[in-house]
């Protein structure tokens, strides 16, 4: 159902529809109803004082009243040829209007302002619900030594087996290269992992169990031995430290529902026919 | 609480009822030895007039969301999103507009159903283009701000107040910073604009002279100076009366490339004007970064102008001056290596080096997404100006809309994906971040996330970069990037270090780029200091052969085993001269891959466009560091 209302809404042929009747109904408000009246173009006071006024604020001055005829004739130009291009149907197929059109009802449907605010029972409730967004990432603790592929070169791998030989047997750390991100003791999360050090790496690191030194693992700076120290599972955080991002996330969310409401109000006035 | 009204599309709307105080710095860790933080500090959301009539739908809460790594919904309706949230970002809105925009978006007020406003909030670039003039004139449009200009100023410490409550919500110690700032505006009057188009690229814009203004924390003035108030000069002033206190303030320089050629203007002002003491202290004081690269292309150097090599061809946005013109063309006092070599002179001279600039990157995006910086996918930055690949290359000149730069195709082509910057600080909080801009620790990048440590020291030992103690060493015997040198009479030693963003093509080479003045002459010097691939520098040269690595244009796919994940040398220069004063920084290029515009042609199924090269080398530019004989 969603999908098949998906693709309806993507559909040519409504949009098609849907602007026809808007534009229909902007003509029916703007203009009298009969072809004769369509082609009546009558220009009342308001309309000269637009005119006059246009004229004043690009030149700076009033318009003297020989200028008075041309002004009016350009204005009639404009009229009639957006006129014929809105019978012609141009509007719905040029896609820049199509958009503006399309936009301006967006706004017009955001009518934001029978829109509450949260309370914090409301807040709270929220936050339970969408927990999964607003839980911290699974972290990581460990540690690293380094093997640099353009300081040792193909040896870097080699070296790197031979450090954790020494390693397990002395039990002592083997003198790695120097590293960039050696003195960044933060815990990190897969994303940060992913980031720095390329996403096989970040992968390989979650999967390594904690508690002595492995490797080598390959990451996109180079060759790693590497010690997991620590898991730090995921949490949730109290609504007190997150209110700010619930509340906007809450409101989003009722901005979102007032919207699609008012849209459902006006789709349910078409009736849509879908050659087979 | 509706405290923006909406235009379509545009909702600038703050969601909160109350304004939220910044969560406070203490308690979060210090690295000694310091991370390497990604961020920008040029970005434009709905809240700029310019990004608000070309469509931008994104405010500044989009832009704090987006840069934290949510998604956005573009002009258009397709969808953005970082491959990484960045670490820090300075929105900065333009000062310029902040009070018309908001009369003109607030029903409440007296303009709101003028023809002005109605034209903005119709998205009519002819209004735009009025208030833009408008700025050059430094006269309000007393249609919508009245007579004196009062309503507007007036409306602007609303905002002003917004723009520091937005980035109060978004600020969280030790994960994501948000400071506070704005761009300030002023272009060059009496630009001739000429007709640009396929036989004529030139750059159809008046000349820039804008700078984006960065506070330390949520101590700032209660309004902005903007264009309309006065000269780049006059800001500073502005700045140092105002900002005082616990109040300290940065400017930052942008598209000096756009300047035509007044940004390093060797004594003068921006207004022609000729240099007082106390106008190059202040802007010694103040000013300690310049903008090296954003959308607008690179303002390290051009190929053909002043001091050059062969990697200034990069991403020249404008084509070179001719001889004996400044408008509308890349020329003389418009690149940064210039400036930064002339200061030397200046220093030499007058005691006072007006130039002596840090490096960082930015995208200068108006589309509210800070760090869009990928190649693979570009989606614009100037809302319904380039949002798709036919816009932006010109594919469909019918549909093209044009602003004002010329064919657009032709114009937007040469634009870039943008820049980052790379701050070195202990912490990723307000007071850490801004301390290390304004002591120039940061770097630029073309949009890639390298790490790159600079040092120099008189103190190293010759093989400090294989040292496990290296970053330790450096910093407890030398300066970073950014840093004085100041003669002992032997050749100080200078060590960098450099790793590869794993999203990006491995690292070709790093590169010294040296400036000094010889018998009143600016002059460079490339060193390549570390290359991939077991390749070393020619001892004549300096320079290392090719490393043969390739990117296959039809796929985009990079040809593997080329480039590597690090480099880094140990390095002194061979040329030394202990009684001259020298300046240093650090170019790291990458292997080639795929430019936007060869993405966006797979995406149409034409040929990249033949106007601008297939690939791009990222890189990234350290902050100089300066040698003074004592």
């Amino acid at each position: 159902m969603r999908v098949w209302a998906g693709r309806l809404l993507r559909e040519p042929l409504v949009h098609f529809l849907v602007l026809g009747g808007l534009i229909f109904a902007a003509n029916a408000i703007r203009h009298p109803a009969t072809i004769e009246d369509a082609h009546r173009i009558a220009i009342g006071k308001a309309d000269m004082a637009r005119i006059r006024a246009l004229y004043t604020q690009q030149w700076g001055a009033p318009p003297a009243d020989a200028d008075l005829p041309n002004l009016v004739e350009n204005y009639v130009r404009a009229e009639v040829l957006a006129r014929e291009g809105t019978f012609l149907g141009l509007a719905a197929d040029d896609p820049v209007v199509r958009n503006r059109l399309i936009q301006k009802m967006e706004f017009l449907l955001q009518d934001t302002s029978g829109i509450a605010q949260p309370t914090d029972a409301e807040l709270a409730a929220y936050l339970a619900a969408h927990a999964a967004d607003y839980r911290t990432p699974e972290r990581i603790v460990f540690r690293q030594i380094y093997f640099s592929p353009s300081l040792r070169g193909d040896q870097a791998d080699g070296d790197a087996r031979a450090g954790l030989a020494s390693l397990v047997k002395a039990g002592s750390d083997p003198m790695g290269d120097p590293f960039m991100l050696a003195a960044d003791p933060e815990p990190k999360s897969r994303v940060d992992l992913a980031k720095d050090f390329g996403a096989d790496f970040a992968a390989a690191l979650f999967a390594l169990p904690p508690g002595r030194w492995q490797g080598p693992v390959h990451s996109a700076l180079g060759v790693h031995l590497v010690r997991v120290e620590q898991h730090l599972p995921s949490s949730l955080p109290p609504l007190v430290d997150i209110r700010a991002r619930v509340h906007d996330d809450l409101m989003a969310e009722r901005f979102q529902a007032a919207s699609d409401a008012a849209y459902a109000r006006l789709r349910s006035r078409y009736t849509v026919v879908v050659a087979p | 609480m509706k405290l923006w009204a909406t235009g379509f599309g545009v909702a600038i709307v703050t969601l909160l009822a109350v304004t939220v105080k910044a969560q406070q710095p203490e308690g979060v860790p210090a690295n000694p030895a310091k991370n390497a933080y990604f961020g920008e500090l040029h970005l434009h959301t709905a809240y700029s007039l310019d990004s608000y009539i070309f469509g931008n739908p994104n405010s500044p809460d989009a832009a704090y969301k987006f840069a934290q790594g949510e998604p956005v919904t573009l002009y258009g309706g397709e969808t953005k999103q970082l491959r990484h949230p960045l670490d820090f970002v300075a929105i900065t809105d333009h000062a310029e507009f902040l009070g018309e925009l908001a009369l003109c978006t607030n029903p409440g007020s007296a303009v709101y159903n003028g023809p002005a406003c109605k034209g903005i909030r119709a998205f009519d670039m002819m209004q735009f283009g009025k208030i833009a003039a408008s700025v050059t004139a430094k006269k309000r449009r007393d249609d919508i701000c009245g007579a004196d200009g009062k309503a507007c100023i007036d409306a602007i410490k609303d905002t002003w107040t917004k723009v520091q409550a937005n980035a109060a919500r978004y600020y969280k110690p030790g994960t994501f910073t948000t400071l506070i700032g704005y761009e300030y505006s002023a272009n060059i009057p009496g630009t001739v604009i000429g007709t640009s188009g396929k036989d004529n690229p030139r750059a159809n814009v008046p000349g820039m002279l804008h700078r984006n203004v960065i506070f330390r924390t949520d101590h700032v003035p209660d309004t902005v100076f903007s264009a309309y108030e006065g000269s780049g000069e006059a800001l500073m002033k502005w700045l140092e009366e105002k900002c005082t206190g616990a109040c300290r303030a940065l400017t930052i320089p942008h598209n000096s490339n756009y300047s035509w050629g007044r940004f390093f203007w060797e004594g003068k002002n921006s207004d022609g004007s000729p240099w007082t003491r106390d106008i190059l202290d202040r802007r010694a004081r103040i000013e300690p970064l310049v903008e090296i690269f954003q959308i607008k292309g690179s303002s390290e150097c051009m190929a053909g102008i002043g001091l050059t090599d062969e990697e200034c061809g990069f991403e020249n946005s404008v084509p070179p001056c001719p001889p004996g013109e400044t408008d509308q063309c890349g020329g003389e006092n418009s690149f940064v290596r210039d400036a930064i070599v002339r200061g030397l002179a200046v220093d030499e001279k007058l005691g006072v080096n007006p130039f002596k600039y840090g490096f960082v990157g930015a995208t200068d995006n108006h589309d509210g997404t800070p760090g869009a910086t990928e190649e693979n996918d570009f989606k614009g930055h100037l809302g319904q100006q380039d949002n798709t690949p036919e816009k932006r290359l010109g594919v469909k000149p019918g549909v093209a809309v044009d602003d004002g730069h010329g064919e657009s195709g032709a114009a937007y082509m040469r634009f870039s994906t943008g820049g980052l910057t790379g701050v070195w600080a202990e912490k990723n909080t307000r007071e850490a971040i801004w301390d290390a801009l304004s002591r120039r620790e940061t770097y630029g990048t073309s949009g890639t996330r390298i790490r790159v440590r600079f040092f120099g020291s008189f103190d190293y030992p010759a093989d400090l970069h294989k040292n496990a103690d290296l970053v330790k060493t450096a910093y407890a015997r030398g300066v970073p990037m950014g840093g004085d040198l100041k003669g002992k009479g032997k050749a100080p030693r200078f060590v960098v270090w450099a790793t590869r963003d794993p999203d990006s093509a491995p690292l070709q080479k790093i590169q010294i780029v040296k400036g000094w003045v010889e018998n009143g002459k600016n002059m460079a010097k490339i060193y390549d200091v570390a290359c991939s691939d077991g390749i070393s520098a020619d001892p004549k040269t300096g320079a290392c052969a090719d490393n043969g690595a390739s990117v296959d244009i039809a796929t985009c796919q990079v040809a593997p085993g080329k480039g590597a994940p690090e480099l880094s040398a140990t390095w002194t220069d061979p040329a030394f001269d202990p009684k001259m004063r020298a300046v240093y920084y650090v170019r790291v290029l990458e292997d080639p891959v795929c430019r936007w515009s060869t993405y966006d042609a797979h995406r149409l199924h034409v040929d990249p466009p033949k106007a601008v090269p297939a690939t791009i080398k990222e890189r990234a530019w350290t902050s100089p560091i300066w040698y003074t004989p004592s």
